[in-house]
């Protein structure tokens, strides 16, 4: 099992604390990092009680914070609280958080600072990375666009809908599985039901958090294709398994078209070229962030990279995709055919402040072996 | 030439012009002599000690900036302060001084038309002026670069990343001021897409008229005479160094400042290819520039193209007028395909003055005029080779008489066009057997009036004996004619820039690769087929023409075995308009779809090249390579059709009378070898995307035009004997040293750089086998410079061998080669079934590929070729060569002259008695 299976029981009082920790040590290390961390922490603390809250205030803007309104909400939580340890006061009194502590280890991460581009997309179009450190993907989007952008239309981010016409609240990312089908992680989903203290077999999806996903976030999109959550189809009853199917509500709208799968595990194996898309998300830029990233604010990315080596999880390949919060459900796909080989969910051993990590971490479907999300996958179904 | 090397116009021509404004202006003549010798004596130029090309520079420039020069406009007036002016003639500024308030109130009119968020990455695209209150005419190769049919109306091109194109056209942009007067284009009215027609298209502005200026500027009633003093207004651009090789020279006549507004006056010329000519000044941006008659301030041309100051096209008035009438009817028009008053130049309405002094002028093939004499000498003085000419006395052609013969060929022109004469070149009679060294001038006749051409024209003319000969189809059909496309200015939107790194690289590659040599038509299909069959898992092919049904049928095999095929394409491989599939060729159209349908759109992909202005390529997308597996690639000068591929029964393999009639002669290789596979891959694919994104299809139509080929010239003439030998393939593995070659990459300098190094490396042989050197007295840029590399070498060492195919342009490019200084009965041979494009260097290096010899086909067409240094390589297809060397005939052995041995374009329903009717394409590509 993992490591973070031997952790603490999930609770808003470990996040403060963590948070706490983090914050003293660097006030007194960089009184500017201090600045942007209380707004980390503010931001977590809001994420904690948007969730939770369903989100309603969202009329004050957070200074400086390169954020996409989503985050107006965390920043509007955060805004009534005059420094973080009100803030966390606050939640701790309230109700028990959403916020799991394999989601608060599980940050996705940035593994290498040059050579990792995540590329934007304009309508859907991605972009050209820029750099001396790109060559290589360069000429892979030079000579495969229309193949990326076919594939990354497949891809949503999943949130939680507000009312109003304003933008959902960034919870991950799902992709086109077949039927009325999205695949997303099992964290991500545990955002979106109703009560997740209940075992996962009993889990619906919350009536104040009415999902969505979207599948169009990308600047300058002209023909926005989002879609409400109907329900959830599938969930893995185990942790480690960090797998989830959920059905969508249609209408009379065409859905994107399910993505091809890759079940040979050659394609999981350590030197592949894979790419993620997802959407990538964090409040909090550090350095780090900025260099990848630019402004991390949940619009759909391109993060290619290598599959480094098979993880100690059995279930899993390790790979260097530049990747943030929001990433969470993200298919790996091969550069070489487009096809998904792995369900991206975490990394390994990510250093909160940084978003650096030793690894991030996917299910490879070839590893799934007998378990049931193998099967349906391979059927694009749930029976 | 040593002008020509150098990228400097040629100086005859501008020695022509000075000849002729004797008569035509003699004030400005009387200057310009004047100021000739007073800049000659104030700067100490010794005529006779300076470099031949330091004088060409000093006459072209005292020429071109004071007699023609291309003036500022500042505050929408004709700008007499700049420092320009003292460079200027008084006769020319007095001129436009005195045209003044004709022509300023018309200035504002004519504006520079930009874009923005362009794929090409351009910020304007050319001139355009009001035709009407809010309609702005410029030209169709200018309207191309922003707009598209769409199959009901012609809409904007999409821009860079997704952004909308923005086009507006400013009317200032002016010199040194920062004013502007922009009006945004609503949309594109027209483009007369037929390219034989008028370079001619419509905008529509979003203009408020303020009633103060004029509304348009109107256009003459007739066309205007020769000598009709006019002023260009348009925006010149910097010409890119493909076209003016000699950057430095274009910058002192532009004085670095391009893009800007200017006047630029000069004088109507005769009528040329069936269109109008001017004399002035003009650069690439000045596509749709307006060309004013300096006396009524009407329009009297619409500027198209142009070469230099010297022979410069517009669209007479008259054409104007007609496609005017649709522009300005109630619009929208209902997409109308106007039928203009075709200008073929047999019609030419312009009053033909042939001046009863010109052949004064031309009298001894020398230029009489009363220049400093020693000009005229030092510009003859060929620099190339001089040394080496002397140990080949007998290949010198008299450069005075060089120059001389273009001259005449030029004034014979003017004075007999029309009436059947197409062209007037310079050439050498036929003496016995052989190309004699007496220069002629051949006049090229239109084929059905070949004999009345005969009996109308003088034997001889300034000197020269005239022979009489069937006009090539670049005469006939102007689209055959591709350096006049080069000369519009074309701009394409390849995308040198992000092909960068490793992945696209032409470097050297040294390697232990499986390399499997062969030649066809012996091993063409057999090798090929075997190497599709190969496949493991996925195709990714760039093909000029694909037509066999046997390739089809392979491939589709292949696909059923659940192979991936991405086919990137040139129009030419559709099916024709007509629809008519030949036999063993298949319905393109129906074999795509039904493989789209059954193997499903991620397994089988396929584009067609968007080619022309504003596309992926110029003219051809002529590649021929398929990369298998990512690690594995065939590389060729064949097409995939019969003639390139055929499908020899095995019977007849190894029977050489067989084999070599099955089809062409061609090279190819196929390589194993990541490293190449990966390069040619990556450009394969990334020319598959940037073909999407601008605008390529998976449909495509071909306007599909016909030529008459006497049956005689494809039956019966053989020019070689049938080869003694097949020539089996052969397998090396082990380390080889390639460098990859593609075009238009950095716009040809890829290929011309490494080819011009592979040239002149040659100690004691160079073996040259191509389709064609399509060269004539104007090739100028890389492709002359390539050419110029050839003849040099041609006079230092013995053993130079150039084995062309026999084309209708065959005399014309081999007079040419021999006027530039080869000894081409020594040195040239014709084929008629060689399709290879090769080059081999002392039996130690051997270039292998596709690229044809001509101006865009070294420069902005696709095509790929490789390098070999090695030996063994060298040697094989040396081998192929030296056969196929020895089997034909010396050259003039078999001239054809005669019009019923020469193609013709299709005219009627049906071919004359005697000929067959067949696609052009066919007839150029074989």
């Amino acid at each position: 099992m993992s490591d973070e299976a031997k952790l603490p029981p999930q609770s808003i009082r470990a996040l403060a604390a963590r948070a706490q920790k983090l914050f003293a040590e660097s006030a007194a290390r960089d009184p500017l990092q201090s600045r942007g961390l209380r707004r980390a922490v503010r931001a977590e603390v809001a994420v904690a009680e948007s969730v939770s809250f369903g989100g309603t205030n969202e009329s004050v803007q957070l200074e400086v914070m390169p954020v996409r309104p989503s985050a107006t909400v965390m920043a509007a939580t955060a805004a009534v609280m005059d420094d973080a340890s009100s803030a966390l006061a606050k939640v701790s009194s309230g109700n028990a958080s959403n916020v799991t502590d394999r989601e608060f280890l599980a940050l996705e991460a940035i593994v290498l600072l040059k050579g990792r581009p995540a590329m934007r997309y304009t309508n859907g179009r991605v972009q050209m990375p820029s750099g001396d450190d790109n060559e290589r993907w360069m000429t892979f989007v030079a000579t495969a666009r229309s193949m990326i952008n076919a594939a990354s239309a497949k891809v949503g981010q999943v949130g939680i809908a507000r009312p109003g016409g304003n933008p959902a609240i960034h919870v991950g990312t799902a992709w086109r599985l077949g039927e009325d089908l999205v695949v997303t992680n099992r964290h991500v989903v545990a955002e979106l039901v109703a009560d997740r203290t209940r075992p996962v077999e009993q889990w619906t999806l919350g009536e104040d958090k009415p999902g969505v996903v979207n599948f169009s976030v990308t600047d300058n999109a002209s023909d926005v294709k989002r879609f409400p959550i109907a329900g959830l189809a599938y969930c893995a009853p185990e942790e480690s398994v960090d797998f989830a199917v959920l059905r969508l509500e249609r209408g009379n709208e065409a859905l994107p078209a399910a993505l091809p799968l890759d079940w040979s595990e050659q394609s999981a194996f350590a030197g592949e070229e894979i790419y993620i898309v997802g959407h990538p998300y964090r409040a909090y830029a550090s350095e780090e962030v900025v260099t990848v990233f630019q402004r991390a604010d949940g619009f759909k990315r391109c993060s290619p990279g290598l599959v480094t080596t098979l993880s100690q999880f059995e279930r899993a390949f390790e790979h260097d995709c530049s990747t943030l919060g929001g990433n969470s459900g993200s298919c790996v796909l091969t550069v070489r055919e487009h096809k998904v080989v792995g369900l991206h969910y975490g990394g390994r051993d990510v250093n909160e402040v940084t978003a650096m990590g030793e690894a991030n971490l996917a299910l490879g479907l070839a590893l799934l072996g007998d378990h049931r999300a193998a099967q349906i996958l391979k059927d694009g179904r749930v029976a | 030439m040593g002008n020509e090397a150098a990228g400097m116009p040629d100086p005859g021509v501008f020695l022509k012009w000075l000849g002729r404004l004797k008569e035509r202006d003699p004030r400005l003549y009387e200057e310009l002599d004047a100021k000739l010798t007073q800049r000659q004596q104030n700067e100490s130029v010794s005529f006779e000690s300076a470099s031949p090309e330091a004088v060409t520079r000093f006459v072209v420039e005292t020429i071109v900036r004071s007699g023609r020069p291309a003036l500022y406009v500042k505050d929408n007036r004709i700008d007499h302060t700049s420092e320009e002016l003292d460079q200027t003639a008084k006769a020319m500024v007095d001129r436009l001084r005195g045209a003044a308030p004709v022509l300023e109130p018309l200035i504002p009119l004519v504006g520079r038309i930009d874009v923005a968020n362009h794929q090409g990455g351009i910020t304007y695209v050319g001139t355009g002026w009001y035709l009407a209150e809010n309609i702005v005419v410029t030209n169709r190769h200018v309207a191309e670069l922003i707009a598209q049919w769409d199959g009901r109306q012609f809409v904007f091109k999409p821009g860079t990343f997704g952004e909308e194109l923005k086009v507006s056209v400013d009317f200032r942009h002016e010199h040194g001021i920062a004013a502007s007067d922009s009006v945004p284009v609503q949309s594109v009215i027209y483009i007369e897409r037929d390219g034989s027609k008028a370079d001619f298209a419509l905008l529509r502005v979003d203009r408020k008229v303020d009633g103060v200026q004029p509304k348009c500027i109107p256009v003459a009633k007739s066309d205007a005479k020769l000598n009709t003093n006019i002023a260009v207004v348009g925006y010149p651009a910097r010409a890119p160094d493909w076209i003016i090789a000699d950057q430095a020279w274009m910058d002192r006549i532009y004085g670095k400042t391009y893009d800007v507004k200017r006047i630029a006056p000069g004088l109507m010329t005769g009528p040329s290819r069936g269109w109008a000519t001017h004399d002035a000044t003009t650069l690439g941006g000045n596509s749709g520039s307006v060309v004013l008659d300096m006396d009524t301030g009407e329009a009297v041309g619409l500027h198209f193209a142009g070469a230099y100051m010297i022979e410069n096209y517009c669209v007479p008035a008259s054409v104007i007028s007609d496609y005017a009438k649709f522009g300005t009817s109630p619009l929208p028009i209902p997409a109308p395909q106007p039928t203009p008053k075709p200008k073929p130049a047999d019609e030419d309405p312009q009053p033909q003055a042939p001046s009863a002094t010109t052949s004064a002028t031309i009298s001894t093939g020398e230029i009489t005029i009363t220049i400093p004499v020693t000009i005229k000498v030092s510009l003859g003085t060929p620099v190339v080779g001089s040394g080496a000419a002397q140990t080949q006395p007998q290949v010198t052609p008299p450069a005075k008489e060089s120059s001389g013969v273009l001259e005449a060929a030029r004034a014979l022109h003017r004075e007999i066009r029309g009436n059947g004469v197409l062209a007037v070149r310079h050439g050498y009679l036929i003496e016995g057997n052989r190309l004699s060294n007496t220069a002629c001038l051949v006049v090229a006749a239109d084929p059905s009036q070949l004999e009345d051409v005969r009996t109308r024209v003088p034997r001889s003319y300034g000197g020269f004996p005239i022979d009489v000969r069937s006009a090539p189809l670049r005469d006939q059909d102007v689209e055959v004619a591709e350096e006049l496309f080069a000369e519009a200015g074309m701009t394409i939107a390849y995308d040198d820039d992000v092909r960068k790194g490793e992945g696209f690289s032409f470097e050297w590659v040294e390697e232990k690769m499986d390399v499997l040599l062969h030649v066809g038509p012996e091993r063409s299909w057999s090798v090929l087929s075997d190497f599709l069959a190969g496949t493991k898992r996925q195709l990714v092919s760039a093909i000029y023409e694909f037509h066999a049904k046997h390739i089809a049928d392979a491939l589709e095999g292949e696909l059923a075995e659940g192979t991936t095929l991405k086919l990137v394409m040139a129009p030419q491989s559709h099916d024709p308009k007509s629809g008519h599939i030949a036999q063993g060729e298949f319905d393109r159209s129906e074999r795509f779809a039904k493989w789209e349908q059954k193997f499903g759109d991620e397994r089988f992909l396929r584009v067609f090249v968007p080619i022309g202005n504003g596309g992926l390529v110029a003219k051809s997308y002529h590649i021929k390579v398929t990369v298998r597996d990512d690690d594995t690639f065939w590389l060729s000068s064949g097409n995939w059709k019969k003639t390139s591929q055929p499908a020899i029964p095995a019977a007849n393999l190894d029977n050489p009378r067989e084999t070599s009639k099955a089809g062409n002669r061609e090279w190819h290789v196929v390589i194993k070898n990541r490293t190449l596979a990966q390069r040619f891959q990556n450009h394969i694919l990334a020319d598959y995307e940037r073909s999407l994104d601008l605008g390529g299809t998976p449909e495509s139509v071909i306007e599909e035009k016909f030529v008459d080929v006497p049956v005689r010239a494809l039956e019966s003439i053989a020019f070689e004997a049938a080869p003694q030998k097949v020539f089996e393939s052969l397998r090396v593995n082990r380390m080889v040293r390639v460098k990859p070659l593609l075009t238009p990459d950095r716009k040809g300098e890829v290929y011309s750089s490494a080819v011009l190094k592979h040239i002149r490396s040659a100690k004691t042989q160079l073996l040259f086998q191509n389709q064609y050197i399509l060269v004539d007295a104007e090739s100028k840029g890389l492709f002359g410079q390539l050419v110029d590399a050839l003849v040099e070498k041609s006079n230092e060492i013995e053993d130079v061998r150039v084995l062309l195919r026999s084309t209708d342009t065959f005399w014309d490019n081999v007079a040419e080669l021999k006027r530039r200084g080869m000894d081409v009965n020594r040195c040239v041979r014709r084929m008629n079934a060689t399709h290879t494009k090769g080059i081999i260097v002392d039996g130690k290096r051997v270039l292998v590929g596709s690229h044809n010899w001509s101006s865009l086909g070294v420069t902005l067409n696709r095509d790929a070729s490789l390098i070999f240094d090695d030996e063994e390589v060298a040697q094989y297809y040396a081998a192929v060569f030296d056969e196929d060397w020895n089997r034909t005939k010396e050259i003039a052995e078999s001239v054809t002259a005669l019009a019923e041995e020469m193609p013709r374009m299709a005219r009627g329903d049906a071919p004359p008695r005697g000929f067959v009717r067949i696609p052009l394409a066919e007839y150029l590509e074989g």
